[in-house]
């Protein structure tokens, strides 16, 4: 199967489309205690990473 | 999602979700005819917010005359209208007032409280605006990030002085090594972002700009105060936001901008939206945005 990019970034729209309506269609507490969780964990994680300020300095220098 | 106006009366913030419930009765096809449906024995009846004739009375009050057949009268397809309106006012409210809205219930992550207190801090010395990423996942687009952008007004150095200071004083650092004036440097002279982070921490981090440009200056000149609970955070306007993002025109980027559409479609000033598109030479309509 070849991978379409084309199409992957459609799918990937209509998900961020549906995914609003279901925002739009919660209570703000549930949508954003869920939310939370996901934001919450990233952060946890981002702990773990083993950098200097030179090297992130470097990562994202142009962005 | 709930977003109301701090500044609009409960009359007219119950309407608004009445017309809003009707419109997604007939979005939904639950009904052929919402009007029929609601109001069966009235013809004359306007879900346009200027035939509210009695705005300023009480909700129910304000309801029950709203259209020309039923002046007076409270029927049953009205008692039933204002249950299903509570149920939205519960369930689903977008609402903004001029430059300012409440998230009234959001419950706030890590990265919110960061920005809280980062903001907090560098608002004793100067307003900002927070624009970019920070916008859509404020609103609860499900991704993380490392960094939050804000632009702040050009500054005198000796304000910024007093910013680094007390920004230090609260547990914070600047991941550039550059001393405050070499900051300083970087942000009014080589126009370059600056990092702050809370010490011994990476990620998040605040990268802070001057306002360089009309589209920055737009931003900050018409930030939106957002309010949840008992916390205020000033956020750059949809209008400018999804044009921005699909200029910037990365996946993620593109993806932020269809996110906020559809959070803020039902309320945002398609003149404007349509005015940053032409500006910035882009068009949102093969994604769903159309204005």
């Amino acid at each position: 199967m070849k991978f379409d990019p084309k199409k992957n970034t459609l799918a990937r729209i209509e998900f961020v489309r549906q995914y609003a309506g279901w925002v739009k269609s919660a209570e703000n507490k549930v949508w954003s205690r869920q939310q939370a969780k996901l934001i919450d964990s990233f952060m946890q994680n981002a702990k773990n990473f083993k950098l200097t300020p030179e090297k992130y300095l470097a990562m994202v220098k142009g962005r | 999602m709930r977003l109301c106006a701090g500044n609009q009366d409960a009359s007219e913030f119950l309407l608004d979700s009445l017309m809003r419930c009707l419109a997604v009765c007939v979005h939904r096809r639950w009904v052929g005819n919402a009007q029929n449906y609601f109001f069966p024995n009235h013809s004359a009846v306007s879900f346009n917010r200027s035939s509210t004739p009695h705005h300023g009375q009480n909700p129910s009050a304000s309801f029950a005359f709203w259209g020309a057949g039923g002046r007076g009268r409270t029927t049953s397809a009205m008692v039933q209208t204002v249950k299903l309106a509570e149920i939205i006012l519960v369930t689903m409210e977008i609402r903004r007032g001029k430059n300012k809205m409440s998230v009234d219930g959001k419950v706030a992550t890590e990265l919110d409280c960061f920005v809280l207190d980062c903001a907090g801090i560098i608002e004793k010395t100067t307003p900002y605006v927070i624009v970019s990423g920070y916008v859509a996942i404020f609103f609860g687009r499900a991704r993380g990030t490392e960094d939050i952008d804000m632009l702040i007004p050009r500054i005198k150095k000796d304000e910024f002085m007093k910013m680094h200071k007390n920004l230090a004083k609260e547990g914070y650092y600047f991941l550039n090594p550059e001393d405050a004036e070499g900051l300083y440097d970087m942000l009014a002279n080589d126009k370059l972002g600056i990092r702050i982070a809370k010490k011994n921490t990476i990620i998040p981090n605040m990268e802070m700009k001057f306002v360089k440009d009309g589209f920055d200056d737009f931003s900050l000149r018409n930030r939106q105060e957002v309010v949840f609970g008992k916390n205020r955070v000033y956020l750059a306007p949809f209008e400018i936001q999804i044009p921005y993002k699909i200029r910037l025109s990365s996946e993620k980027d593109i993806e932020d901008a269809v996110y906020l559409w559809e959070i803020s479609k039902d309320f945002i000033d398609r003149k404007a939206v349509a005015a940053f598109f032409r500006e910035l030479k882009v068009r949102g309509d093969k994604y769903g945005i159309e204005v």
